[in-house]
């Protein structure tokens, strides 16, 4: 029996799982914005821990699809916006869950994953951040971010 | 001690696969952009979309095979209508990045009063007045203090002030 590589797609599973966890950490996070009385301690770690993997399937999926396309493995761009979309879902409740982290902090009752959450909150803010770079390359590219202000000045610079 | 300049591709992908410059947003994203591949946002996609080029800077000791990379930089163009709106469209250089390991910020090279970083940008400058360009542009994040200091140093100007995305517009004539 012979093998082929395009029956293995791998990369596939591990961005559906980022996909799975990513939407499971939304859904818990709307559910818990909706309560208005403090969430208890350890419903929260259980909110970042869920946070947490999430993150982690996405770096996952990130590193495989990026080691692919290095390995010059064709790598589809819907996989790439697929990953993009996701990490902007995931960074969505973070500043709720920030929020929930200092006021248990504030109450005295250090919370066990915050540290781990932060470090994932900080990660995915650079990679949201590399996203809007790279559209203002792009603008940059077609002239597009050069406005009235920059004219106005540029315009007696250049004279 | 002599800083050199290869053109970037895809068989340097393994050359760059530890660089980095910094922990910062910017420093993170100028250090993935030079590591990936398409469909990935990089080097290599800009260089096939926009036909920038891109060159890694090594330093090397005569009589070795020592070579270190010390940054990339990078020469692509932007088309504007001078003046604005309706005037002739000109061509214009632009540096879409450039970036320094962090091993070399801030040093110098050899017993030179020269900057790894000042070289660096010299060489994009060259690069642009041998295509002709009469000016230079690019962008910074506005918290990026050390990139600005180092491109005022080099002669360009901060024009309009911050843009939406707290970005500075600088601008450098080459003529």
């Amino acid at each position: 029996m012979s093998l082929s590589l395009e029956q293995f797609s791998t990369s596939d599973y591990s961005l559906q799982l980022a996909h799975k966890c990513v939407d499971d950490y939304s859904g818990k996070s709307d559910a818990m914005t909706k309560q208005l009385e403090a969430v208890e301690l350890q419903q929260l770690d259980d909110f970042l821990r869920s946070g947490i993997e999430a993150h982690n399937w996405l770096r996952r999926a990130q590193e495989v699809l990026q080691e692919a396309a290095r390995a010059g493995l064709s790598v589809s761009n819907d996989a790439k916006e697929a990953l993009d979309f996701l990490y902007r879902q995931w960074l969505g409740p973070c500043p709720h869950a920030e929020r929930r982290i200092e006021q248990q902090e504030k109450a005295g009752h250090p919370v066990a994953a915050a540290e781990e959450f932060r470090q994932a909150c900080q990660n995915v803010r650079n990679r949201v951040y590399a996203m809007e770079m790279h559209e203002a390359l792009e603008d940059a590219f077609e002239g597009r971010m050069f406005d009235d202000a920059f004219w106005t000045e540029a315009g007696k610079y250049l004279s | 001690m002599d800083l050199t300049a290869v053109d970037f591709s895809a068989p340097y992908l393994s050359r760059v696969r530890d660089f980095e410059c910094g922990e910062e947003p910017w420093a993170v994203m100028a250090a993935n952009w030079i590591k990936q591949a398409p469909p990935f946002d990089g080097a290599l996609k800009s260089m096939a979309k926009h036909g920038n080029c891109v060159w890694l800077h090594f330093l090397e000791t005569p009589g070795t095979a020592e070579q270190h990379l010390v940054g990339f930089s990078s020469l692509g163009v932007t088309r504007w209508s001078i003046p604005p709106p309706d005037g002739p469209k000109r061509t214009v250089g632009f540096i879409p990045m450039l970036a320094i390991a962090s091993a070399f910020q801030g040093k110098r090279i050899g017993e030179t009063a020269v900057r790894y970083s000042d070289a660096m940008v010299q060489h994009v400058v060259d690069k642009a007045r041998e295509r002709a360009y009469r000016e230079l542009c690019l962008f910074v994040d506005a918290n990026n203090a050390k990139a600005t200091s180092l491109y005022t140093r080099c002669g360009f100007v901060v024009l309009g002030g911050r843009d939406h995305r707290n970005l500075l517009r600088m601008l450098k004539r080459l003529d």
